[in-house]
């Protein structure tokens, strides 16, 4: 089955300077050599807790933030037999590939421009790529992406503030979507949505991704929702990746110390299971990423560290079919 | 067992420019030593202004309505004067708050928080008061207390100030805990660090609490009771396992099934469970059953106020379906 993937990254870095005056002391290394694939009309969830780089794995794919060092191999369309690598292009021959890769951020309140109505919001990505010849053309597809993500189209000249906060998120998908996108960066979609909205707003982006054959980075922290959404998972810590594998092979069966202890942390909404669980709940806190240590990043808080992870720092290794773990104890 | 609080038509309503609100009406329900209640709901169900207005915390434009009783240890503590209350506060019902940066004073180290506790409630002086609070940081797993003492918030992480706040809420044993949202703001391996820490302070004090939560995992994990709100009202309350196996109003069905199963595998989910349409605002919440539009059962009876049923004991709901049960 083994396709070549839509999304190959390697080895991505960002790293952001610490300045004390004007001098550079150090680096917080908030993305430190990242590899991930995403294959075709596939979500692949990167799950971790706040600070670990997730987010901004999104953003430098999309070159918010410029990247410190790596590669982005995208074949889609558009895009050379063999792909081609994203971070080299300039800002002008870019472009076209902005509009196949499109964000859908976390927060919908600041997401959204409040002096602008939808229609504006959404019409401008349209303008910008040339998509549409006139305002009326585009006004037609606004208003059938609009009854797509399930708004009305008589909404399209409200502005943001007359919405509430998952009818704007799905504002903020109908963006990303009408440039009619191959990948999605999703950036934690649904977490400030309140229980009920997120299973509406979760429904959606599994019929879009259905309806327009999407491919979908899915960011989370929400286990829960990264399992029912993702066909594979990325588990990140302190900026470099722990474990990737298929979704049900990495909730049966993780390897990685750290993936353990996230998976029995997550409150299960069953109190059946509550005393039934075996629980390895992981001590301490999350360290600084400025100038880690060239050791294992999780060794600190490892129940299971041993010599070789306090020296040197492991690297993703293949340990059964598709499934990877960056741990001594697989070596 | 012995009740500890009794809160009875508890109805908060607020002056506003706009007129008068009413985020909380009629919600009444109870404790007793020892138990753990959890209130749930999504943002605006009034689940905090209620747990908030057991010890007053409230806005000044907010007032109680006439009905409201709320009873401490048999006492009723909605008619109190300020000084009064403040004997009360932080000595027989403390509170746990959902921010732990924004809740702790950054002017004051930790170890000055947490002995004024004791000088103000036990008289003690400085040295037996910081004595105390050293103590007390040790028992909630603080590392080097000694030195922590000294150390003011903003040099904690977001778990170890939760933790700090979890000792200066039971630093004088209360006899409630009252924690909104007290994991909110962590992450999940650090929630799950606090959760047990707050499981085995629970039957180490045997202190009632109750913990208001959006998070149906943290209610499962940590509650014998429970209580599910929603505009204001409550809809259906009962035993955990009620709750969770047999719900029957149609909100709290449709609250279950709408949270992804994260112990059912990948290949075995089916779409969620949707609830339709959003939260009403204080401001136009419906008339008669205040869920009804967005109810997928609903009928004509549904435009009058429902009645609260006794489906069994101890679980009780707010519906028209279950007309003809014992109302309460």
């Amino acid at each position: 089955m083994k396709a070549s993937p839509m999304v190959e990254i390697r080895d991505l870095r960002k790293w952001f300077p610490v300045k004390s005056g004007f001098k550079v002391k150090s680096h917080l290394k908030a993305v430190d050599g990242v590899d991930l694939e995403i294959v075709k009309g596939e979500t692949l969830g990167l799950v971790g807790e706040s600070g670990c780089g997730k987010t901004t794995i999104g953003r430098t794919l999309i070159k918010i933030y410029q990247p410190t060092g790596g590669e982005f191999f995208y074949r889609g369309e558009g895009s050379p037999e063999g792909g081609i690598d994203i971070f080299s292009l300039s800002e002008s021959k870019m472009r076209p590939f902005r509009r196949e890769i499109q964000m859908v951020f976390q927060d919908p309140y600041a997401s959204l421009n409040p002096r602008l109505t939808v229609f504006d919001i959404i019409a401008e990505g349209l303008r910008v790529h040339s998509v549409g010849r006139s305002k009326e053309e585009r006004k037609t597809m606004i208003a059938e992406i609009l009854e797509k993500v399930g708004l009305r189209p008589e909404y399209m000249f409200r502005y943001p503030h007359e919405f509430s906060g998952g009818q704007r998120q799905r504002i903020g998908i109908a963006r990303s979507i009408v440039l009619n996108p191959s990948l999605v960066i999703c950036d934690e979609p649904v977490s400030a949505l309140d229980v009920s909205v997120q299973a509406q707003v979760i429904n959606l982006l599994e019929d879009l991704k259905h309806d327009f054959g999407l491919t979908y980075l899915f960011i989370a922290h929400d286990l829960a929702v990264v399992k029912h959404i993702c066909d594979s998972i990325s588990v990140m810590y302190l900026g470099k990746i722990v474990e990737t594998a298929e979704t049900d092979s990495l909730f049966n069966d993780p390897l990685h110390p750290y993936t353990k202890g996230l998976l029995s942390s997550i409150p299960i909404p069953n109190p059946h299971l509550r005393s039934a669980r075996k629980r390895e709940i992981v001590k301490g806190d999350i360290p600084s990423p400025v100038d880690p240590p060239e050791t294992c990043r999780f060794v600190k808080r490892c129940p299971r560290a041993f010599d070789r992870c306090w020296k040197e720092s492991p690297s993703l290794k293949e340990v059964s079919e598709g499934h990877f773990v960056s741990c001594f104890l697989y070596d | 067992m012995e009740r500890i609080l009794e809160v009875d038509n508890l109805k908060i309503s607020f002056r506003t420019q706009l007129g008068k609100i009413t985020p909380v009406d009629g919600v009444s329900f109870g404790l007793s030593k020892g138990e753990t209640l959890g209130i749930v709901g999504e943002s605006g169900c009034g689940k905090t202004i209620t747990a908030f207005s057991i010890i007053k915390l409230l806005p000044k434009n907010a007032f109680l309505g006439d009905k409201t009783k709320i009873s401490f240890r048999g006492r009723d503590i909605s008619t109190l004067s300020k000084e009064e209350l403040q004997k009360i506060r932080g000595k027989s019902i403390s509170m746990v708050f959902q921010e732990p940066m924004t809740s702790l004073n950054p002017l004051y180290t930790i170890g000055w928080q947490i002995s004024e506790v004791y000088r103000l409630h036990e008289g003690l002086d400085e040295d037996d008061a910081m004595k105390r609070s050293i103590e007390m940081l040790r028992l909630v797993g603080i590392p080097e207390p000694q030195k922590r003492v000294k150390e003011f918030p903003h040099q904690l992480s977001g778990g170890m100030r939760q933790r700090v706040m979890i000792a200066m809420a039971l630093a004088c044993s209360p006899e409630l805990l009252i924690a909104d949202e007290p994991t909110t703001a962590l992450d999940v391996t650090i929630q799950a660090q606090v959760l047990e820490l707050m499981n085995e302070l629970k039957s180490k004090f045997d202190t009632a609490t109750i913990i208001i939560t959006h998070d149906l995992g943290v209610i499962a994990e940590m509650c014998d009771r429970v209580v599910v709100m929603y505009a204001g009202q409550i809809v259906e309350s009962g035993g955990v396992f009620d709750i969770f196996d047999k719900p029957v109003h149609p909100y709290t069905k449709g609250l279950i099934s709408s949270i992804p199963k994260i112990d059912v595998a990948k290949k075995d989910q089916k779409k969620l469970n949707v609830i339709n349409g959003y939260v009403p605002h204080p401001s136009n919440f419906p008339e008669g059953c205040r869920f009804r539009p967005r109810c997928p059962v609903a009928f004509e009876k549904c435009l009058q106020q429902p009645p609260v049923v006794q489906i069994e004991r101890q679980h009780s709901v707010r519906c028209w379906l279950f007309e003809g049960g014992d109302v309460l």
